[in-house]
């Protein structure tokens, strides 16, 4: 054998060649004083370097606590479906015990007692049982909305899965814009698809799609007057003063206008909203939503869903397979409903040939304000109802149940908020200055973001970006009031942060009791979501600046 | 539910396991969040453990991979580790060039430094294969290099290291 390269003899003294070249290496080396000497150097050096790094190692305690495991995915599902089970139960409470009139088992809890806990007992059996059937869609919808949430809560803990021994110091920077859609997800499922393409029109002063012409897509027109006399296969959005829509739309239709007229046929859901709202010879093979001061519906226009329309005035001619919600100043009903017609209103007039398939229920203000014609004819029954006299919202038990709601929500989102992020518990506010010009920030990022979306989502074709950032953007109003009340509660308790769930719900608390304080609590509602705002704003740009950092 | 043995596993080997993590990564990031990590890995996988195995270098290994692919999401490793031009031919002899004991005269904290200063495509393979003890092959599955260019990383790497030594040394002439 000759002498071997520096690579074989290294890779030799590494332990790193094959067994049988290894032997002849050995072997070579007993009869090669050169090999041997280089050979003999090579492993001192080796040796030399593994005591150095070993020497140079800085001395670590062992750890004090022991290995905490991580969350399985198991048993995280299992407490996401506790979650969800408490939801729904928070919700068939709510559903059960919250129609407009205080609840009548929570009225033994008034300070009028009025009936036994025994009474409110059976009263909430009572409604539970004459409720089962909403209660089962809302059972279905809540499960929906669980599914959902569980996935969402499921992709941000495996995309920040971490050990629970030590607390998340350092998202990375991406993760904010990956976990945010996750949380956003139920509402991204309503925005439309990137992957959806559609065609934009704007104009200063008309549109008109002329009758013989077929948008095959998604349109979206904007001008001070349009009018659609054609055709839309997809979903149609129109801003205008003035709109018309006189074609056929085989999606969903929003309109918002001055004046805003529907006389075509419209497959999708149609959402109008305009200071006057007008549907003359309207098919809609859907739900109907309308909301305007004056809103008329001609005795030619069909709705196959439901129908639900706020005005001032309401004028409906109409017919309505199923049920048809009001609410409104006056409501005038000449038409027919398949299902149930609920009238919230000041006065309601059935006029002749109204046609109620399932039950009236109507509250108006007083007995005389609910006028039925003799010809009208009502399937089912009536129930009229007046309204309550206007108690002070601070007496009725509804009003607590609620902010004890908004409350535990505002904490559990804060938890995961700040479980997230914790540099958002930064109390940034050292002098009046900062305070100052936190709020400024604050006040930029309230207008500067939506109006930054509407021209992204105008102007580019990024309106799932623009919708994406509004509604991030709405999140962050959500974040901001708990941000500011995590605040709040440091600075009233305790500045060093030494139990960080116990002083955001302290911060909660004391912000739900100032703001229900009337008048001073708009201006503390205001308050605190710039500085909120401001801090998240700073944050992101100390976040932005130096990502290890923050 | 953590089988107790993991847990005192843990205790003798988090010292180790936190040395491998902040030789790695060096400056570049939180050696305490990527030894918790390591554990948690290896939690995860401790059904494949062999107990007849020695879990030093099992854990050892796990946190090598975790560290090398926290670098490799910072920097770009595979650029660095990704030349053609370790050419085998055009070594060096260790031996024949003279500077052959400086590593074993010098002290530990100066070899020791000099190997943190080393560029990372000599620092990582040296490191691994000295300190956190691990196979060629081992290496190379790291990396993502193939088991002869680890030989060529590390016996140019001993060199730098030598040359860095000697540099420092006349330096404090």
């Amino acid at each position: 054998m000759t002498c071997p390269s520096p690579l074989i003899r290294s890779m030799y003294v590494d332990g790193a060649l094959p067994a049988d070249e290894a032997d002849a290496l050995t072997r070579h080396a007993a009869s090669c004083a050169d090999c041997h000497g280089r050979i003999d150097a090579l492993r001192r050096e080796q040796r030399a370097i593994r005591q150095a790094l070993r020497a140079a190692e800085v001395p670590v305690p062992a750890p004090v606590s022991g290995f905490v495991p991580p969350p399985t995915i198991p048993a995280l599902l299992v407490w996401l479906g506790w979650g969800a089970l408490a939801t729904w139960a928070v919700n068939l409470a709510w559903v059960t015990a919250a129609p407009l009139a205080p609840p009548l088992w929570l009225e033994w809890l008034a300070p009028d007692l009025s009936g036994s806990a025994v009474a409110a007992l059976v009263g909430a059996l009572v409604r539970v049982a004459g409720a089962a059937d909403q209660l089962w869609l809302d059972a279905i919808s809540a499960g929906g909305l669980a599914a959902l949430l569980l996935l969402s809560l499921a992709l941000v803990w495996l995309l920040t899965r971490r050990p629970p021994t030590h607390q998340i110091h350092n998202v990375p920077w991406p993760v904010l814009p990956a976990v945010l859609p996750a949380l956003l997800l139920p509402l991204l499922a309503l925005a439309p698809t990137p992957g959806q393409a559609f065609e934009l029109r704007r104009d200063d002063v008309r549109i008109t799609i002329a009758a013989d012409e077929i948008i095959d897509d998604t349109a979206v027109l904007i001008a001070e007057t349009v009018l659609v006399e054609g055709t839309v296969t997809g979903d149609l959005v129109v801003l205008g003063e003035r709109v018309t829509v006189r074609g056929r739309v085989g999606g969903v239709l929003v309109a918002m206008a001055e004046d805003l007229s529907v006389e075509g046929e419209v497959g999708g859901t149609v959402l109008g909203l305009g200071e006057t709202v007008n549907l003359r010879g309207a098919t809609l093979e859907a739900n109907g939503y309308a909301l305007g001061e004056t809103v008329s519906v001609a005795r030619d226009v069909r709705v196959a869903g439901n129908a639900a329309i706020g005005a001032r005035d309401l004028d409906m001619q109409g017919s309505v397979t199923r049920d048809l919600l009001t609410l409104a100043e006056t409501v005038d009903v000449g038409g027919s409903t398949g299902g149930d017609l609920r009238a919230y209103a000041g006065r309601v007039s059935l006029d002749d040939g109204a046609r109620v398939g399932g039950d009236l229920i109507a509250r108006v203000r007083g007995a005389d304000d609910l006028q039925i014609s003799s010809a009208a004819s009502i399937e089912g029954e009536t129930r009229r109802d007046t309204w309550p006299e206007r108690r002070s919202r601070y007496l009725t038990a509804d009003y607590y149940l609620g902010e004890a709601l908004s409350l535990a929500a505002a904490f559990v989102f804060g938890l995961v908020l700040f479980w997230l992020f914790p540099g958002l518990r930064e109390d940034r506010l050292h002098s009046g200055t900062e305070v100052l010009t936190t709020a400024g920030f604050g006040a930029l990022a309230l207008i500067v973001v939506p109006i930054a979306a509407l021209i992204v989502m105008i102007t580019l074709i990024g309106a799932p970006l623009g919708l994406l950032a509004l509604a991030l953007w709405i999140t962050a109003l959500y974040a901001a009031g708990i941000v500011a009340a995590a605040l709040l509660g440091q600075r009233l308790l305790d500045p060093t942060r030494q139990r960080p769930a116990l002083l955001l719900l302290a911060g909660l608390a004391v912000f739900t009791v100032l703001t229900a304080i009337p008048y001073l609590g708009g201006l503390v509602r205001l308050a605190a979501l710039l500085i909120g705002l401001g801090s998240i704003v700073a944050w992101l740009r100390d976040r932005w600046a130096s990502p290890a950092a923050a | 539910m953590v089988q107790p043995s993991f847990d005192a596993l843990y205790r003798e080997h988090y010292p180790r396991v936190l040395g491998i993590c902040r030789r790695l990564l060096g400056a570049a990031g939180d050696a305490e969040d990527a030894a918790q990590d390591t554990f948690v890995r290896g939690y995860r996988a401790f059904a494949r453990y062999r107990p007849e195995d020695p879990f030093g270098p099992w854990i050892g290994a796990i946190a090598s991979n975790h560290c090398i692919d926290l670098l490799r999401r910072r920097q770009r490793l595979n650029e660095l580790f990704s030349d053609a031009d370790d050419a085998a031919d055009s070594l060096p002899d260790p031996t024949g060039n003279g500077v052959g004991p400086l590593i074993e005269a010098s002290d530990a904290a100066a070899v020791s430094a000099a190997v943190d200063r080393l560029p990372d495509r000599y620092r990582l393979p040296i490191l691994l294969a000295y300190y956190a003890d691990a196979s060629y092959d081992d290496i190379a599955a790291n990396l993502g290099i193939t088991r002869n260019h680890v030989g060529v990383l590390l016996l140019r790497g001993r060199e730098r290291l030598r040359h860095e030594l000697a540099e420092t040394a006349i330096c404090r002439c």
